[in-house]
């Protein structure tokens, strides 16, 4: 028996950072990974899919969103169980009883409302047994809740459906909600279930040592510090064994990096480095830069960032991390060759510079006036975006 | 640059002109409207103007009426280049340049204006060029010399600086651009409130969204503890529910207990009635045979009290009629008494009268007297008609006729007879006898005759007046007659004294009349008569009516004492009867009350015989009816009966006292309350529930997390424009401050070497005490000499136009090194004297070997104290 274990799929997140155009994409990337995973489905023959809560981001979605990713829903040919989680539980305001979602969701797709255990349609002896979020604050172990109303039933294969972090991971382990491990190592363990499917951990994690306790972690990458996200698995159960298969759902990419620049060397190498990323506009770069330039490296780091920001779907410096000393040398004098009162001014700028940011913002804008190392003085009207090219 | 030639054709008036150029200075001279102004107009267009140029002031240079094109062209040395340039204007417009060094080159049309330009302006500052170009008619004072590069490098150069790449410039602008891009060059304004406002509107959209998706939030939170709460009560209902039951239960109990209590006490309501039926009977039967008994009682002590009560009427009868006796003596002997009392007062009153009759009698015989005297005097008086006037009249009348008697006697003749011897005679047939020693004297009043017997007969007559005289003692004596016949006197004397005796009389009466008046004392005669006439009736009715036999008093004394003799009598026996009638009429009272008494005793008694007799038979028909021991053997019965029923309740009391019913109902109540209240709550709640859930409901799928999210974004992105807006904005700002400080602070710097060179110049021409103050942007602001500061606008206009001139020349001096710039100068100096003419001369021919002059005159007078100089005629 196979099918297949994802979650967090948190349809209709977004993400500050990225321009409206990379929003978009991004947003139709979360839609998208719905139809590769029922691909995914059928490409391994697995018989139906559960999704460990987070299907959607939020309850208060609007309808566009939720129509899309029903649409995509709708598509996957097998049964899919869909957990609510802690982003969108089962409360009042629950998207899955909205109107839109009863009106437009298809047979094939399963709420788990309840821990009544339910048979998967078109197998025999398979049964899904969820743990949903009723509300945003559980104020239990939702999951050892579940396995303790749960009866015995022999001969028939179980699968626990469960949100939240276990207590071995959870930084916080004093919240109520806080699913306990050994609990269900103990369900594993004494057959009640024979797999645990786990969301809420973005990043792909096999929990213990039993081998059938599992964070799939999210189809699609949603911050920097995931692990391995981008994934779903392949579980197969067969005779008391558990094989898991990690898919590759997505294709977008989060990186924060931290460079050292201090010599024209360490620019290019960075700039090869840019270069080679594949998929650039599905990639999200922040870069936090060290280091001591003078103007004309500034210059050029600044242009590289520019060019290649128009290409990724986002680079921005990472301002925390940023400690970029810049620092106008002789070459810099030299590329400029100011004379007269601009050469005062260049001169009083440079003293005031050491301490002042703007002042070394002003040491740029002249340099980049004046021409820079292009001995050619250029007016305003052909700059464009206050960088030089 | 050096200009060699300059040629123009069909330029405005001129049809064709050809100038070589001195290296120094050129004099160009020719009379108006030849065309000079031509030569600098066309000198400017041609490295300003391109030759398709349909500018007006392009079109304007072809000449009226002709349909040529206009040409200019000018061969042109400048640093290394040397070059031949030519435009033709509007009609076959067309641009040529030709390179003669340092390498050839042909060019046309555009590329070869754009060449020149590049060739020119890389050698020769253009804004100095235009600053240096002293056009006619244009004003010629103030020189804009602060755009010029050249001349900064210049005097860069010339105070000593590090050397100006030319490029300053053009960074200035580029900078200030920059600076314009974010700030107003006026106000300094920031030109990105877009940007903060994006900020705004998007931060107060995140924030609403946020609130909202708060409320929704605590919504939720709400509906899950009402749903609790919800729950909880539904399970804590069947608790209740029991708890209820069992109380009510216990209730029940209780209550069929108080049931029987009271059904029993209704048994006992009607039993007791009976016997206080029963009760009722017997005692009204005791109290009716009281009733008789006491009744008898006292019926027998009002009958006792009947006989003294009449015995006591009769004694007052008795004493009564007696007192009726004694009344009626005492009325008898009173009437006596008040008849002898009239007797009195009529005796008296007759007394009185009689006396009063002889008065009034005597005084009427009086005044009958007197009244008499009276008629004596009126009879006298009659007699007498003399009045006291009558008697005035006639003695003045027999007066009157005195006088006129002797008026007429003196008047007349007066006749005096003495005798000597007794004589006779006779006189108016008087006889006369005299006697001697009496005279005769008579007055002659008429004729007098005297006959002397014997002797003589005498005549004589009166004079004429005495005659009138006469007449008026005539009419006097009969006045007097006629008066003394009116008063019926004979003489005078007669009416004095009869008038003598009326006035007595008339006393007498006057007299006669006031005794009347005394006797009478204010009554009348008539009235008396009519009093006495009544007096003596009454006198004569008293008499009559008195019975004769009785005496009459003997006088008034007599009678007032008898009378009052009477009147005591009378009055000591009224006073007896009066007494006798009180004490009559007190015993009458006593016995009428004593019969009045006897008489409702009497009643008395006979009604509560009657009364008694009445209860007597009825209380006989009722025991007949039932007897007394019946009566009371039903009031022992029922008592027995009552008893029994009584202690049963006792009984019944006891037990529920035992049950609580206090405490029963109480919790009973409690727990139906806490019932009701459960209930309540979860109806309440689940209403709260409803609404939650109906506002819940319009809130899924409402996309208001998405609309948030994008909120967000866009406000970051917003945020992180305004940010790098801001940071350029300040960097620009400050480059911009930074730049404009050093070239202020250069431009001070350049002025000293500027200064220098116009005080050069123009110590020749104001002498050596000339000195002048440079502002920033090289303008002179004030002008010194002989030690006075004058400003520069107070100045002539004709020496502003010498220091304009000086400026120039100057600053061409200045960059002449640099491959300087022409001075060419239009027609000026019109307002300078001679001697200043001459100065200006010295100084231009003193610039012109440093720097390329160009000077044009229609008045060549002007200019000649110009020494070196090639001259040109136009």
């Amino acid at each position: 028996m196979k099918f297949i274990h994802t979650s967090d799929w948190q349809i209709g997140m977004t993400r500050a950072f990225l321009s409206q155009e990379a929003a978009a994409r991004y947003s139709q990337a979360r839609i998208d990974a719905i139809r590769s995973l029922g691909q995914l489905a059928e490409e391994h023959d697995a018989q139906f899919m559960v999704v460990a809560g987070d299907v959607f981001e939020s309850n208060q979605l609007s309808a566009q969103t939720l129509s899309r990713a029903l649409d995509a829903l709708n598509s996957v040919s097998v049964p899919v169980f869909l957990l609510p989680g802690n982003h969108d539980p089962l409360d009042a305001s629950s998207i899955f009883r909205s109107k839109a979602f009863k009106d437009q969701a298809r047979d094939h797709i399963i709420v788990v409302e309840d821990s009544t255990p339910i048979p998967v349609p078109g197998l025999d002896n398979v049964e899904v047994v969820g743990a949903p979020w009723f509300s945003k604050r559980p104020a239990e172990d939702l999951c050892a809740r579940a396995l303790k109303d749960l009866e015995p039933a022999p001969g028939v294969t179980r699968i626990l459906l469960g949100h939240g972090q276990v207590d071995s991971l959870s930084p916080d382990q004093s919240q109520p909600g806080v699913v306990s491990q050994a609990r269900l190592e103990q369900a594993l363990a004494e057959g009640q279930v024979h797999y645990v499917a786990l969301g809420d951990r973005h990043s792909l994690t096999n929990v213990g040592n039993s081998g059938s306790l599992c964070y799939s972690g999210t189809p699609l990458v949603t911050d920097f510090d995931e692990v391995d996200p981008n994934k779903a698995l392949l579980v197969e159960l067969a005779n008391d064994t558990c094989t898991l298969t990690p898919l590759n759902t997505g294709f977008w990419e989060f990186q924060a990096l931290q460079r050292d620049i201090n010599a024209p060397e360490d620019l290019a190498a960075f700039a090869q480095w840019l270069d080679a990323v594949r998929g650039k506009e599905c990639t999200v770069l922040k870069v936090g830069f060290t280091g001591s330039v003078n103007l004309a490296l500034a210059a050029e780091l600044d242009a590289l960032l520019d060019k290649h920001s128009q290409v990724f779907a986002s680079l921005k410096r990472r301002e925390r991390t940023t400690d970029l000393a810049v620092i106008p040398d002789a070459l810099d004098d030299n590329a400029i060759a100011l004379s007269g009162y601009a050469d005062a001014t260049w001169k009083a700028l440079l003293a005031q510079a050491a301490t002042d940011d703007t002042a070394n913002d002003a040491l740029r804008l002249m340099y980049r006036l004046a021409g820079g190392a292009a001995s050619e003085i250029k007016g305003p009207s052909s700059e464009k975006g206050g960088r030089s090219a | 640059m050096k200009l060699l030639t300059l040629t123009l054709e069909n330029w405005r008036g001129v049809s064709s002109s050809h100038i070589e150029f001195d290296n120094a200075v050129t004099l160009i001279e020719g009379p108006n409207e030849v065309g000079k102004s031509s030569l600098v107009e066309a000198l400017r267009m041609l490295f300003r103007e391109k030759s398709g140029s349909k500018k007006k002031e392009v079109q304007a240079v072809q000449p009226v009426g002709q349909d040529v094109g206009s040409s200019v062209a000018a061969e042109v040395r400048c640093g290394d280049y040397h070059f031949h340039y030519r435009k033709t204007y509007n009609r076959k417009a067309g641009t040529e340049l030709r390179i003669l060094a340092p390498r050839a080159e042909q060019l046309t049309g555009d590329d070869a204006h754009n060449r020149a330009w590049e060739i020119l302006s890389g050698h020769m500052d253009m804004a100095l060029w235009d600053a240096l170009l002293v056009e006619q008619g244009k004003e010629i004072g103030g020189v804009r010399l602060a755009d010029s590069d050249g001349l900064a490098r210049a005097l860069d150069n010339a105070a000593g600086g590090a050397g100006v790449s030319g490029e300053e410039s053009a960074l200035f602008d580029a900078v200030q651009a920059e600076y314009e891009r974010y700030f107003t060059l006026k106000t300094g304004k920031p030109r990105y409130g877009d940007q903060q406002q994006r900020v705004e509107q998007h931060s107060t959209q995140v924030k609403q969204l946020k609130t909202t998706l708060r409320e929704l939030d605590d919504d939720l939170r709400r509906f899950e503890n009402v749903s609790a709460e919800i729950s909880r009560l539904q399970r804590a209902l069947p608790e209740l529910q029991q708890a209820k039951e069992q109380h009510e239960q216990r209730w029940t109990a209780i209550d069929s207990l108080q049931a029987r209590l009271t059904a029993k006490e209704e048994e006992g309501k009607p039993l007791q009635q009976l016997l206080e039926h029963a009760r009722n009977q017997w005692q009204r039967r005791q109290d009716a045979a009281a009733d008789i008994a006491r009744r008898e009682q006292d019926l027998a002590q009002k009958q006792a009290a009947l006989q003294p009560l009449a015995e006591h009427a009769a004694e007052l009868e008795r004493t009564v009629k007696a007192a009726e006796a004694t009344h009626k003596d005492l009325q008898v002997q009173r009437r006596a008494l008040q008849q002898a009392l009239q007797q009195a007062r009529r005796d008296t009153a007759y007394l009185q009268d009689a006396a009063e009759l002889a008065r009034l009698q005597q005084l009427l015989e009086r005044v009958q007297t007197q009244r008499a005297e009276l008629a004596a005097l009126r009879k006298t008086l009659a007699d007498i008609h003399i009045t006291a006037e009558g008697r005035k009249h006639i003695q003045a009348a027999a007066s009157a006729l005195d006088v006129a008697s002797r008026t007429r006697d003196n008047a007349a003749t007066r006749l005096s007879i003495d005798a000597l011897q007794a004589a006779e005679f006779q006189l108016n047939g008087e006889a006369i006898s005299l006697r001697p020693g009496t005279p005769l004297e008579r007055q002659v009043a008429e004729s007098l005759q005297i006959d002397i017997p014997e002797l003589a007969r005498i005549t004589i007559a009166p004079a004429a007046s005495a005659g009138e005289l006469a007449a008026e003692v005539d009419a006097k004596q009969q006045e007097l007659d006629t008066l003394l016949a009116r008063y019926q006197v004979r003489s005078v004397e007669q009416a004095i004294t009869l008038d003598e005796r009326r006035a007595d009389a008339e006393q007498t009466v006057r007299s006669v009349r006031e005794r009347i008046e005394d006797t009478l004392q204010g009554a009348d005669e008539e009235s008396l008569q009519v009093d006495c006439t009544r007096l003596q009736q009454a006198c004569d009715d008293a008499l009559q009516q008195r019975d004769p036999d009785q005496p009459l008093p003997a006088s008034a004394h007599e009678a007032k004492q008898q009378l009052e003799t009477a009147g005591e009598a009378l009055d000591a026996c009224e006073s007896e009867r009066d007494q006798e009638t009180g004490r009559l009429q007190t015993r009458r009272d006593e016995l009428t009350r004593a019969e009045a008494r006897q008489q409702q005793a009497s009643t008395e008694v006979n009604a509560l015989t009657s009364v008694l007799e009445d209860k007597r038979s009825s209380l006989a028909q009722e025991r007949e009816a039932e007897p007394d021991a019946a009566l009371e053997q039903v009031v022992t019965e029922r008592e027995q009966q009552l008893a029994a029923i009584n202690a049963e309740l006792e009984q019944l009391r006891a037990q529920l006292q035992a049950e609580d019913p206090d405490s029963a109902r109480l919790q009973l109540d409690n727990a139906s309350h806490a019932l009701r209240r459960a209930e309540r709550d979860i109806i309440e709640q689940q209403q709260e529930q409803a609404v939650l859930e109906s506002r819940l409901d319009r809130a899924q799928a409402n996309g208001l997390f998405e609309e948030l999210e994008a909120a967000e974004q866009a406000l970051a992105e917003a945020e992180d424009t305004l940010a790098a807006t801001e940071r350029r904005a300040a960097a620009a700002k400050l480059l911009w401050e930074t730049l404009n400080e050093h070239r202020d602070a250069s431009r001070q710097a350049y002025v000293r070497p500027l200064r220098e060179g116009i005080q050069n110049l123009g110590k020749i021409v104001f002498g050596s005490d000339f000195d002048i103050v440079l502002g920033e942007d090289w303008t002179i602001l004030d002008v010194i000499r002989d030690g006075k500061t004058i400003p520069f606008d107070s100045l002539s206009v004709g020496a502003k136009e010498q220091l304009g001139i000086l400026t120039r020349l100057a600053a061409a001096r200045i960059v002449a090194d640099q491959g300087g710039v022409p001075v060419i100068i239009d027609d000026a100096l019109g307002f300078s004297d001679p001697t200043r003419l001459q100065s200006m001369g010295a100084a231009i021919a003193a610039a012109g070997r440093d720097a390329q002059v160009v000077v044009l005159t229609c008045t060549p007078g002007r200019f000649m104290y110009l020494g070196e100089v090639g001259v040109r005629r136009l």
